[in-house]
């Protein structure tokens, strides 16, 4: 039996080098690329025959644009309008990543820290920025020293509220990373449970645990659905943030 | 029919009108399970964080552990905080 684990190794398919550095188009960016092929499609169908009354793609492009508007007027109000074409971008990009890899045989990229910390950092960079361009960098730095406290309290405060700015990108990237990474491993191992003990109880065994990898299933795809969510919304509360310091 | 049709034409007019592109979304519960899926992983963050900043800060004095203490310590605090926050949060949209 192959390890819990081995599911997550990078194989290369084409080996490229720019100089010094590896840039192989593996079998992650693989799964990246059908991604955005599958969202893509889905959005050219169905913004083809725009109708009244809508086909169901067109619907659920519809649905789809209104619940990220939805999203972003709820955490942001309407100047992060601005931001939907992003948010729309991310959400999509890794809710179909996650989905594509419940499929067997297929492979996750969010479930590879260094991939979601690169999204997330962008993120902390680009709200960092939003912030600096909209307020000017000294009310920016305004930001980490609360109003209406005692100055000796800053001493302790500023540097609390700058550990907790600086700790945003590494808990966004890791919460997507361990939740899919936990699952897809918890579920490789109890598929392992299912051909063991299977094999050696002349198939009533396996029944259990293969009951449990079904309810297992049906978790992680939910949990590929809230992480995407939790990593837009989360995202938009950044912007936020930046939008509106205080 | 002619009545059903303004009736059809009034009803279209008032969603137009208070549309505001999907704004009015009364169910906040969504991102009430955002904010409890945050605080989990915010505090062992900001801990993370607070380690790096020390022990970073130890290799450039060479002053082993006192920096780590510290930033330890305002690691910990900071994540403490900020799962104040959270939580702060999280009530003030209960209420609303």
């Amino acid at each position: 039996m192959a390890s819990p684990l081995a599911q997550f190794e990078i194989s290369k398919l084409i080996q490229l080098n720019v100089g010094d550095f590896d840039v192989s188009f593996t079998n992650s960016s693989l799964v990246m690329v059908l991604s955005v092929v599958f969202i893509l499609t889905i959005l050219f169908f169905g913004l083809k025959n725009l109708k009244i009354v809508p086909s169901k793609i067109q619907s659920l492009v519809e649905l789809s644009y209104e619940f990220i508007s939805t999203m972003i007027g709820d955490n942001i109000g309407k100047e992060g309008l601005k931001y939907l074409p992003f948010i729309f971008t991310l959400f999509f990009f890794i809710l179909i990543g996650n989905l594509i890899g419940m499929m067997p045989l297929s492979f996750t990229w969010t479930s590879h820290i260094i991939v979601t910390f690169a999204i997330a950092f962008f993120i902390f960079l680009a709200a960092t920025f939003i912030a600096i361009f909209k307020h000017g960098l000294l009310k920016f730095l305004g930001f980490f020293a609360p109003s209406g406290v005692p100055k000796p309290m800053l001493l302790l405060l500023v540097p609390i509220e700058i550990i907790s700015y600086i700790s945003r990108p590494i808990s966004l990237s890791v919460r997507l990373f361990a939740n899919m990474m936990a699952g897809h491993t918890l579920l490789k191992v109890i598929g392992g449970f299912v051909f063991v003990l299977g094999a050696n109880s002349f198939i009533i065994g396996g029944v259990l645990p293969l009951a449990f990898l079904v309810a297992l299933t049906g978790l992680e795809i939910v949990i590929a659905f809230l992480q995407a969510y939790v990593f837009a919304i989360l995202t938009c509360l950044y912007i936020n943030d930046a939008i509106h310091l205080h | 029919m002619q009545d059903k049709n303004e009736e059809l034409k009034k009803k279209i007019n008032e969603f137009k009108q208070n549309k505001n592109i999907g704004f009015k979304s009364n169910i906040n519960t969504s991102s009430m399970i955002g904010s409890g899926l945050k605080i989990s992983i915010d505090l062992i963050a900001s801990i993370f964080v607070g380690i790096m900043i020390g022990l970073g800060m130890d290799k450039l004095f060479s002053t082993k552990p006192i920096f780590f203490l510290i930033f330890l310590l305002l690691g910990v605090a900071a994540g403490f905080v900020k799962m104040y926050r959270s939580i702060i949060n999280l009530e003030k949209i209960k209420k609303k």
